[in-house]
């Protein structure tokens, strides 16, 4: 084993996969961890962000996601990638992160503040990606996950079952039903029919063709 | 499958690419460019890291271990 260990640290870090930098960190070698580092925080701040706008605070939950991987390195049994299993400890600390936040700032003033701003933003002309973005906000927490793993991250049902920790139908049944209250929301909010409106139709028109042929 | 199943399959489908498409055109995520941003954020998530301890397996994780081993030969 120790033999094993000591061929593998000859290879450069660049051309070990995730699974033998972790043999390395767990047998003592602290500083392979800094090329898995480098590796993820990208995507892991970018999944961060998802969830949570605020940079500073996104940073945060990377930073704070990488300490619990390191802590449980040790129970890590490599079932699922490395990767996947970093984006199931990020999307649980970015969700903890949210919870905390709601506590701490749920005030009377912030809320009405949030109706003013949500008032005059309704009145600006937005971009159907920013109004479908905030139909995208207001899922709940699970199909929100399953939907930004699949859309942005172009992730499997099998990955992002195993990222959410559930059945592989579960993750597929909550990616779906946001799926079908993102297309509630184009068929049925004004402005989304506005702007079908001004492609002509474009998306009923499709939609419409394979409701006739049924 | 029937037929009619078969349609409203190839309808959400359908309306899943329409959504990806308007959803990724308008991704709102804009990460930092800069490669010293990255870099700052590796050193302070390292500093972090140097003073944490990989914490050992506890008893309960190393009986499933052993269950499991059992179980695959």
């Amino acid at each position: 084993m120790k033999r094993e260990l000591d061929q593998l640290c000859l290879k450069t870090d660049v051309e070990k996969t995730d699974l033998q930098l972790v043999e390395e960190v767990r047998g003592g070698h602290r500083a392979s961890f800094s090329e898995l580092v480098k590796r993820h925080q990208r995507g892991l701040l970018r999944l961060s962000m998802r969830f949570i706008k605020d940079l500073d605070s996104a940073q945060d939950v990377v930073q704070e996601s990488f300490i619990k991987a390191y802590e449980k390195l040790g129970s890590f049994e490599g079932r699922a990638s490395f990767k996947s299993w970093l984006y199931q400890i990020t999307v649980n600390t970015a969700r903890n992160k949210l919870r905390e936040d709601r506590y701490h700032f749920s005030d009377i003033e912030d809320v009405s503040l949030g109706v003013e701003a949500t008032a005059e933003k309704n009145l600006l002309h937005e971009s159907v990606g920013e109004i479908l973005q905030a139909e995208v906000d207001q899922l709940p927490l699970k199909q929100k996950t399953a939907l930004v793993l699949r859309v942005y991250e172009d992730l499997s049902f099998a990955e992002i079952a195993q990222i959410m920790a559930c059945p592989y139908d579960t993750a597929k049944a909550n990616y779906r039903h946001a799926l079908m209250k993102l297309k509630d929301a184009f068929e049925h909010r004004g402005d989304l029919r506005a702007w079908n409106h001004d492609t002509k139709g474009l998306f009923t028109e499709l939609q419409t063709k394979y409701a006739e042929v049924e | 499958m029937t037929t009619k199943q078969k349609l409203c399959a190839h309808k959400l489908d359908f309306s899943e690419a329409m959504i990806k498409q308007v959803l990724k055109k308008n991704d709102p995520v804009e990460l930092p460019m800069s490669e010293s941003f990255y870099n700052e954020m590796h050193l302070n998530i390292m500093t972090a890291v140097t003073k944490t301890e990989i914490k050992p397996l506890s008893r309960w994780a190393k009986t499933w271990v052993f269950l499991e081993t059992k179980t695959s030969r």
